[in-house]
Protein backbone atom coordinates (compact mmCIF):
# COMPACT_ATOMS: atom_id res chain seq x y z
CA UNK A 1 0.00 0.00 0.00
CA UNK A 2 2.89 2.34 0.78
CA UNK A 3 4.15 2.02 -2.77
CA UNK A 4 0.77 2.93 -4.22
CA UNK A 5 0.47 5.86 -1.81
CA UNK A 6 3.88 7.22 -2.73
CA UNK A 7 3.08 6.84 -6.44
CA UNK A 8 -0.18 8.71 -6.00
CA UNK A 9 1.64 11.43 -4.09
CA UNK A 10 4.25 11.65 -6.79
CA UNK A 11 1.61 11.96 -9.53
CA UNK A 12 -0.17 14.64 -7.50
CA UNK A 13 3.07 16.51 -6.96
CA UNK A 14 3.83 16.20 -10.67
CA UNK A 15 0.46 17.70 -11.60
CA UNK A 16 0.92 20.55 -9.09
CA UNK A 17 4.42 21.17 -10.41
CA UNK A 18 3.17 21.14 -13.98
CA UNK A 19 0.47 23.71 -13.24
CA UNK A 20 2.83 25.90 -11.19
CA UNK A 21 5.59 25.93 -13.80
CA UNK A 22 3.10 26.45 -16.62
CA UNK A 23 1.49 29.47 -14.96
CA UNK A 24 4.77 30.99 -13.77
CA UNK A 25 6.40 30.66 -17.18
CA UNK A 26 3.42 32.12 -19.03
CA UNK A 27 3.17 35.09 -16.69
CA UNK A 28 6.91 35.75 -16.93
CA UNK A 29 6.78 35.52 -20.72
CA UNK A 30 3.79 37.88 -20.71
CA UNK A 31 5.75 40.44 -18.70
CA UNK A 32 8.76 40.16 -21.03
CA UNK A 33 6.65 40.44 -24.15
CA UNK A 34 4.74 43.37 -22.68
CA UNK A 35 7.98 45.30 -22.29
CA UNK A 36 9.45 44.15 -25.59
CA UNK A 37 8.53 41.33 -27.97
CA UNK A 38 11.21 38.73 -27.35
CA UNK A 39 11.06 35.53 -29.45
CA UNK A 40 11.14 32.12 -27.73
CA UNK A 41 10.72 33.64 -24.28
CA UNK A 42 7.96 31.20 -23.26
CA UNK A 43 9.87 28.04 -24.32
CA UNK A 44 12.98 29.38 -22.60
CA UNK A 45 11.18 29.94 -19.30
CA UNK A 46 9.46 26.55 -19.60
CA UNK A 47 12.85 24.96 -20.18
CA UNK A 48 14.49 26.69 -17.21
CA UNK A 49 11.69 25.86 -14.80
CA UNK A 50 11.20 22.29 -15.94
CA UNK A 51 14.94 21.68 -15.63
CA UNK A 52 14.77 22.83 -12.03
CA UNK A 53 12.41 19.92 -11.21
CA UNK A 54 15.18 17.43 -11.97
CA UNK A 55 17.66 18.97 -9.55
CA UNK A 56 15.88 17.82 -6.44
CA UNK A 57 16.31 14.41 -4.89
CA UNK A 58 12.75 13.43 -5.81
CA UNK A 59 13.29 13.38 -9.55
CA UNK A 60 10.64 12.78 -12.17
CA UNK A 61 12.74 10.96 -14.78
CA UNK A 62 12.85 14.04 -17.02
CA UNK A 63 9.13 13.84 -17.64
CA UNK A 64 8.63 17.57 -16.98
CA UNK A 65 11.18 18.75 -19.55
CA UNK A 66 9.71 16.32 -22.05
CA UNK A 67 6.11 17.43 -21.51
CA UNK A 68 6.99 21.12 -21.63
CA UNK A 69 9.15 20.42 -24.65
CA UNK A 70 6.12 18.90 -26.39
CA UNK A 71 4.05 21.98 -25.47
CA UNK A 72 6.80 24.28 -26.78
CA UNK A 73 6.97 22.23 -29.99
CA UNK A 74 3.24 22.53 -30.48
CA UNK A 75 3.16 26.26 -29.75
CA UNK A 76 6.42 27.37 -31.36
CA UNK A 77 7.44 24.90 -34.04
CA UNK A 78 3.94 23.97 -35.12
CA UNK A 79 4.28 20.22 -35.25
CA UNK A 80 7.94 19.28 -35.45
CA UNK A 81 8.83 17.61 -32.17
CA UNK A 82 12.43 18.60 -31.60
CA UNK A 83 12.34 20.77 -28.50
CA UNK A 84 10.90 17.86 -26.48
CA UNK A 85 14.22 16.04 -26.88
CA UNK A 86 16.16 19.32 -26.64
CA UNK A 87 14.61 20.13 -23.26
CA UNK A 88 15.48 16.66 -21.96
CA UNK A 89 19.07 16.98 -23.18
CA UNK A 90 19.39 20.44 -21.68
CA UNK A 91 17.99 19.19 -18.38
CA UNK A 92 20.46 16.34 -18.39
CA UNK A 93 23.36 18.75 -19.07
CA UNK A 94 22.30 20.97 -16.17
CA UNK A 95 21.74 17.89 -14.00
CA UNK A 96 25.24 16.69 -14.90
CA UNK A 97 26.84 20.08 -14.19
CA UNK A 98 25.07 20.53 -10.86
CA UNK A 99 24.91 17.03 -9.47
CA UNK A 100 27.94 15.25 -10.96
CA UNK A 101 30.38 18.14 -11.38
CA UNK A 102 28.96 19.92 -8.30
CA UNK A 103 28.93 23.38 -9.87
CA UNK A 104 26.88 26.00 -8.08
CA UNK A 105 23.30 25.82 -9.40
CA UNK A 106 22.86 29.58 -9.48
CA UNK A 107 25.94 30.07 -11.61
CA UNK A 108 24.78 27.44 -14.09
CA UNK A 109 21.34 29.00 -14.50
CA UNK A 110 22.78 32.51 -14.59
CA UNK A 111 25.11 31.36 -17.36
CA UNK A 112 22.23 29.92 -19.42
CA UNK A 113 20.16 33.06 -18.87
CA UNK A 114 23.11 35.07 -20.10
CA UNK A 115 23.47 32.81 -23.15
CA UNK A 116 19.80 33.35 -23.98
CA UNK A 117 20.16 37.13 -23.50
CA UNK A 118 23.18 37.20 -25.83
CA UNK A 119 21.31 35.02 -28.34
CA UNK A 120 18.37 37.44 -28.30
CA UNK A 121 20.71 40.43 -28.57
CA UNK A 122 22.69 39.05 -31.52
CA UNK A 123 20.11 37.02 -33.42
CA UNK A 124 17.15 39.40 -33.19
CA UNK A 125 18.94 42.77 -32.87
CA UNK A 126 17.07 43.69 -29.71
CA UNK A 127 18.33 46.70 -27.73
CA UNK A 128 20.90 46.01 -25.05
CA UNK A 129 18.57 47.00 -22.21
CA UNK A 130 16.05 44.41 -23.42
CA UNK A 131 18.71 41.70 -23.28
CA UNK A 132 19.68 42.76 -19.78
CA UNK A 133 16.03 42.84 -18.75
CA UNK A 134 15.47 39.35 -20.17
CA UNK A 135 18.54 38.11 -18.33
CA UNK A 136 17.44 39.64 -15.02
CA UNK A 137 13.81 38.51 -15.30
CA UNK A 138 14.83 35.01 -16.45
CA UNK A 139 17.10 34.59 -13.47
CA UNK A 140 14.60 36.03 -10.99
CA UNK A 141 11.72 33.92 -12.21
CA UNK A 142 13.94 30.83 -12.04
CA UNK A 143 14.78 31.73 -8.43
CA UNK A 144 11.07 32.01 -7.70
CA UNK A 145 10.34 28.73 -9.47
CA UNK A 146 13.19 27.07 -7.57
CA UNK A 147 11.74 28.28 -4.28
CA UNK A 148 8.23 27.07 -5.12
CA UNK A 149 9.46 23.71 -6.38
CA UNK A 150 11.52 23.21 -3.21
CA UNK A 151 8.32 23.75 -1.24
CA UNK A 152 6.39 21.16 -3.27
CA UNK A 153 9.09 18.54 -3.69
CA UNK A 154 10.45 17.01 -0.51
CA UNK A 155 14.18 16.62 -0.51
CA UNK A 156 15.22 13.24 0.83
CA UNK A 157 18.27 14.75 2.54
CA UNK A 158 16.24 17.17 4.57
CA UNK A 159 13.66 14.48 5.28
CA UNK A 160 16.30 12.08 6.54
CA UNK A 161 17.92 14.78 8.62
CA UNK B 1 19.96 6.08 -21.13
CA UNK B 2 16.84 3.96 -21.36
CA UNK B 3 14.72 6.98 -20.52
CA UNK B 4 16.30 9.00 -23.31
CA UNK B 5 15.57 6.26 -25.83
CA UNK B 6 11.95 6.16 -24.68
CA UNK B 7 11.67 9.95 -25.09
CA UNK B 8 13.28 9.87 -28.53
CA UNK B 9 10.86 7.15 -29.65
CA UNK B 10 7.96 9.14 -28.20
CA UNK B 11 9.09 12.25 -30.10
CA UNK B 12 9.39 10.29 -33.34
CA UNK B 13 5.91 8.83 -32.79
CA UNK B 14 4.56 12.30 -32.19
CA UNK B 15 6.16 13.54 -35.41
CA UNK B 16 4.62 10.66 -37.32
CA UNK B 17 1.24 11.11 -35.67
CA UNK B 18 1.11 14.73 -36.85
CA UNK B 19 1.20 13.50 -40.43
CA UNK B 20 -1.27 10.71 -39.78
CA UNK B 21 -3.85 12.52 -37.64
CA UNK B 22 -3.17 16.18 -38.41
CA UNK B 23 -6.68 17.34 -37.49
CA UNK B 24 -6.34 16.16 -33.92
CA UNK B 25 -2.98 17.89 -33.61
CA UNK B 26 -4.46 21.22 -34.65
CA UNK B 27 -7.25 20.80 -32.10
CA UNK B 28 -4.69 20.11 -29.36
CA UNK B 29 -2.69 23.13 -30.48
CA UNK B 30 -5.76 25.36 -30.31
CA UNK B 31 -6.56 24.09 -26.80
CA UNK B 32 -3.00 24.76 -25.61
CA UNK B 33 -2.92 28.22 -27.15
CA UNK B 34 -6.29 28.99 -25.63
CA UNK B 35 -5.10 27.86 -22.21
CA UNK B 36 -1.98 30.05 -22.55
CA UNK B 37 -4.13 33.06 -23.41
CA UNK B 38 -6.50 32.42 -20.49
CA UNK B 39 -3.61 31.92 -18.08
CA UNK B 40 -1.90 35.12 -19.13
CA UNK B 41 -5.11 37.16 -19.01
CA UNK B 42 -4.86 38.51 -15.40
CA UNK B 43 -1.26 39.66 -15.80
CA UNK B 44 -2.04 41.00 -19.27
CA UNK B 45 -4.95 43.05 -17.93
CA UNK B 46 -2.87 44.32 -15.02
CA UNK B 47 -0.03 45.33 -17.33
CA UNK B 48 -2.43 47.08 -19.70
CA UNK B 49 -3.85 49.01 -16.76
CA UNK B 50 -0.33 50.04 -15.74
CA UNK B 51 0.38 51.09 -19.32
CA UNK B 52 -2.82 53.15 -19.40
CA UNK B 53 -1.83 54.93 -16.19
CA UNK B 54 1.68 55.59 -17.54
CA UNK B 55 0.21 56.92 -20.80
CA UNK B 56 -2.16 59.21 -18.89
CA UNK B 57 0.72 60.48 -16.78
CA UNK B 58 2.85 61.12 -19.87
CA UNK B 59 -0.02 62.98 -21.53
CA UNK B 60 -0.46 65.07 -18.38
CA UNK B 61 3.25 65.91 -18.35
CA UNK B 62 3.21 66.84 -22.04
CA UNK B 63 0.10 69.03 -21.58
CA UNK B 64 1.73 70.79 -18.65
CA UNK B 65 4.86 71.38 -20.71
CA UNK B 66 2.76 72.66 -23.58
CA UNK B 67 0.89 75.01 -21.26
CA UNK B 68 4.13 76.35 -19.85
CA UNK B 69 5.43 76.82 -23.36
CA UNK B 70 2.27 78.66 -24.40
CA UNK B 71 2.44 80.83 -21.31
CA UNK B 72 6.03 81.75 -22.11
CA UNK B 73 5.11 82.51 -25.72
CA UNK B 74 2.23 84.70 -24.58
CA UNK B 75 4.40 86.63 -22.13
CA UNK B 76 7.04 87.04 -24.80
CA UNK B 77 4.44 88.23 -27.29
CA UNK B 78 2.96 90.76 -24.86
CA UNK B 79 6.41 92.06 -23.95
CA UNK B 80 7.24 92.28 -27.64
CA UNK B 81 4.06 94.21 -28.35
CA UNK B 82 4.86 96.71 -25.62
CA UNK B 83 8.49 97.14 -26.55
CA UNK B 84 8.14 97.66 -30.26
CA UNK B 85 7.63 101.39 -30.57
CA UNK B 86 6.36 102.90 -33.77
CA UNK B 87 6.30 99.48 -35.41
CA UNK B 88 2.98 98.26 -34.12
CA UNK B 89 -0.29 99.93 -33.44
CA UNK B 90 0.14 99.58 -29.69
CA UNK B 91 2.62 101.52 -27.59
CA UNK B 92 2.96 102.44 -23.96
CA UNK B 93 2.75 106.00 -22.66
CA UNK B 94 2.47 107.93 -19.43
CA UNK B 95 0.56 111.20 -19.24
CA UNK B 96 0.21 114.12 -16.94
CA UNK B 97 -2.74 116.38 -17.77
CA UNK B 98 -3.70 120.04 -17.46
CA UNK B 99 -7.12 121.59 -17.66
CA UNK B 100 -10.49 120.44 -16.43
CA UNK B 101 -13.08 118.17 -17.89
CA UNK B 102 -15.68 120.91 -18.22
CA UNK B 103 -13.73 122.35 -21.11
CA UNK B 104 -13.88 120.97 -24.60
CA UNK B 105 -10.39 119.54 -24.57
CA UNK B 106 -7.69 118.60 -22.17
CA UNK B 107 -3.94 118.97 -22.48
CA UNK B 108 -1.71 115.96 -22.09
CA UNK B 109 2.00 115.92 -21.42
CA UNK B 110 3.79 112.69 -22.17
CA UNK B 111 6.65 111.47 -19.98
CA UNK B 112 8.82 110.92 -23.01
CA UNK B 113 8.64 112.02 -26.59
CA UNK B 114 6.19 109.99 -28.65
CA UNK B 115 5.20 110.51 -32.20
CA UNK B 116 1.44 110.46 -31.68
CA UNK B 117 -0.90 111.47 -34.42
CA UNK B 118 -4.45 112.73 -34.57
CA UNK B 119 -7.14 110.25 -33.55
CA UNK B 120 -4.81 107.86 -31.75
CA UNK B 121 -6.87 106.36 -28.93
CA UNK B 122 -5.50 105.70 -25.50
CA UNK B 123 -6.76 102.97 -23.21
CA UNK B 124 -5.92 101.91 -19.67
CA UNK B 125 -3.02 99.53 -19.68
CA UNK B 126 -4.38 97.03 -17.15
CA UNK B 127 -7.94 96.52 -18.39
CA UNK B 128 -8.07 98.19 -21.84
CA UNK B 129 -10.81 100.63 -20.84
CA UNK B 130 -11.16 103.54 -23.24
CA UNK B 131 -9.83 106.85 -21.86
CA UNK B 132 -9.72 109.22 -24.77
CA UNK B 133 -8.43 110.21 -28.16
CA UNK B 134 -5.60 112.49 -29.33
CA UNK B 135 -6.89 115.51 -31.20
CA UNK B 136 -3.84 117.53 -32.01
CA UNK B 137 -0.12 117.71 -31.35
CA UNK B 138 0.85 121.03 -29.76
CA UNK B 139 4.55 120.55 -29.05
CA UNK B 140 6.88 117.59 -28.78
CA UNK B 141 5.48 116.36 -25.47
CA UNK B 142 2.16 118.14 -25.37
CA UNK B 143 -1.05 117.03 -27.01
CA UNK B 144 -4.59 118.21 -27.08
CA UNK B 145 -7.07 115.40 -26.47
CA UNK B 146 -10.66 114.48 -25.71
CA UNK B 147 -11.41 112.09 -22.89
CA UNK B 148 -14.58 110.24 -22.06
CA UNK B 149 -15.26 112.99 -19.49
CA UNK B 150 -15.05 115.90 -21.90
CA UNK B 151 -18.40 117.09 -23.29
CA UNK B 152 -16.99 117.21 -26.81
CA UNK B 153 -16.17 113.50 -26.73
CA UNK B 154 -18.55 111.59 -29.01
CA UNK B 155 -18.22 107.95 -29.94
CA UNK B 156 -20.28 105.36 -31.74
CA UNK B 157 -21.06 102.66 -29.17
CA UNK B 158 -23.08 99.54 -28.58
CA UNK B 159 -24.72 98.38 -25.39
CA UNK B 160 -24.49 94.65 -24.88
CA UNK B 161 -27.48 93.26 -23.02
CA UNK B 162 -28.71 89.80 -22.10
CA UNK B 163 -28.23 87.03 -24.66
CA UNK B 164 -25.56 89.20 -26.28
CA UNK B 165 -28.18 91.51 -27.79
CA UNK B 166 -26.55 94.75 -28.92
CA UNK B 167 -28.12 98.20 -29.20
CA UNK B 168 -26.23 100.84 -31.15
CA UNK B 169 -26.24 104.55 -30.23
CA UNK B 170 -23.99 107.55 -29.55
CA UNK B 171 -21.94 108.09 -26.47
CA UNK B 172 -21.42 111.64 -25.24
CA UNK B 173 -18.78 112.46 -22.68
CA UNK B 174 -19.35 114.29 -19.43
CA UNK B 175 -17.49 114.50 -16.18
CA UNK B 176 -20.48 113.66 -13.99
CA UNK B 177 -23.17 112.25 -16.27
CA UNK B 178 -21.69 110.61 -19.36
CA UNK B 179 -24.50 109.08 -21.37
CA UNK B 180 -25.53 107.04 -24.38
CA UNK B 181 -28.13 109.01 -26.33
CA UNK B 182 -30.66 108.21 -29.03
CA UNK B 183 -31.36 104.64 -28.07
CA UNK B 184 -34.41 103.18 -29.73
CA UNK B 185 -37.39 103.49 -27.32
CA UNK B 186 -38.22 99.80 -27.78
CA UNK B 187 -34.82 98.43 -26.71
CA UNK B 188 -34.57 96.68 -23.39
CA UNK B 189 -31.50 98.27 -21.87
CA UNK B 190 -30.99 97.50 -18.20
CA UNK B 191 -28.77 98.53 -15.37
CA UNK B 192 -25.31 96.90 -15.42
CA UNK B 193 -25.36 96.39 -19.19
CA UNK B 194 -21.95 97.12 -20.65
CA UNK B 195 -21.06 99.85 -23.12
CA UNK B 196 -18.43 99.21 -25.78
CA UNK B 197 -17.24 101.10 -28.83
CA UNK B 198 -18.78 99.67 -31.97
CA UNK B 199 -16.02 100.89 -34.31
CA UNK B 200 -18.42 101.34 -37.17
CA UNK B 201 -17.55 104.98 -37.80
CA UNK B 202 -13.88 104.12 -38.12
CA UNK B 203 -12.65 106.50 -35.48
CA UNK B 204 -12.42 104.18 -32.50
CA UNK B 205 -11.31 100.57 -32.57
CA UNK B 206 -14.24 98.24 -31.86
CA UNK B 207 -14.99 96.54 -28.52
CA UNK B 208 -13.19 98.98 -26.22
CA UNK B 209 -14.97 99.05 -22.87
CA UNK B 210 -16.27 102.44 -21.72
CA UNK B 211 -18.48 101.76 -18.71
CA UNK B 212 -21.67 100.19 -17.39
CA UNK B 213 -25.22 101.48 -17.56
CA UNK B 214 -26.35 102.91 -14.22
CA UNK B 215 -29.71 104.42 -15.19
CA UNK B 216 -32.03 104.44 -18.21
CA UNK B 217 -34.29 107.39 -19.00
CA UNK B 218 -37.09 107.52 -21.54
CA UNK B 219 -37.29 110.89 -23.32
CA UNK B 220 -41.00 111.43 -24.00
CA UNK B 221 -41.23 108.12 -25.85
CA UNK B 222 -38.98 109.33 -28.67
CA UNK B 223 -35.77 107.74 -27.56
CA UNK B 224 -33.99 106.47 -24.50
CA UNK B 225 -30.92 107.77 -22.72
CA UNK B 226 -28.64 105.46 -20.75
CA UNK B 227 -26.43 107.09 -18.19
CA UNK B 228 -23.03 105.44 -17.94
CA UNK B 229 -20.89 104.77 -14.90
CA UNK B 230 -17.18 105.04 -15.67
CA UNK B 231 -14.47 104.03 -13.26
CA UNK B 232 -12.48 107.12 -12.44
CA UNK B 233 -9.45 105.32 -11.05
CA UNK B 234 -7.25 106.32 -13.95
CA UNK B 235 -7.13 109.92 -12.71
CA UNK B 236 -4.31 108.75 -10.49
CA UNK B 237 -2.44 106.60 -12.95
CA UNK B 238 -2.19 107.98 -16.36
CA UNK B 239 -0.37 104.99 -17.64
CA UNK B 240 -2.04 104.01 -20.85
CA UNK B 241 -1.64 102.17 -24.09
CA UNK B 242 -1.91 104.07 -27.30
CA UNK B 243 -4.03 102.28 -29.84
CA UNK B 244 -4.00 103.39 -33.42
CA UNK B 245 -7.47 103.20 -34.82
CA UNK B 246 -6.60 103.90 -38.45
CA UNK B 247 -8.26 101.57 -40.88
CA UNK B 248 -7.18 103.22 -44.12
Amino acid sequence: MEGVDSLQKKILKGIILFITIFILSIESAEIVNFVYLVPFSLPFFLMLNSTETELHSENFNFIMPFVFGVISDIVTLKGIFVLSIGFVVFSYIVFYLVKIMAINKERVFAFFCLVYAIFVFLAFNTPLWVSLFVFALGFLQWKLASFIISLIVTDKHSGEA
Amino acid sequence: MRIFIIYIIAAILLNVSVFVVGGLFYKVRDVIKESIVITSLPVSKGLNEIQRLIDEYLILISVQKENEQLKKELTKCLAGCKNRENKTKVQQAQFSFKGNFDSTTIYLRTAKELNLKKNYCFVLEDNMHLVGIVKEKIKNHIYMAYTVFNPSFVADVKIVGDDNQTFRALYMGNEYSPKVEFLDPNVNVKKEDKVYTSGEMGIFPPNLFIGTVKKVKDVNGYYKVAFVDIKRSFFNKWKVLIVCRKRS
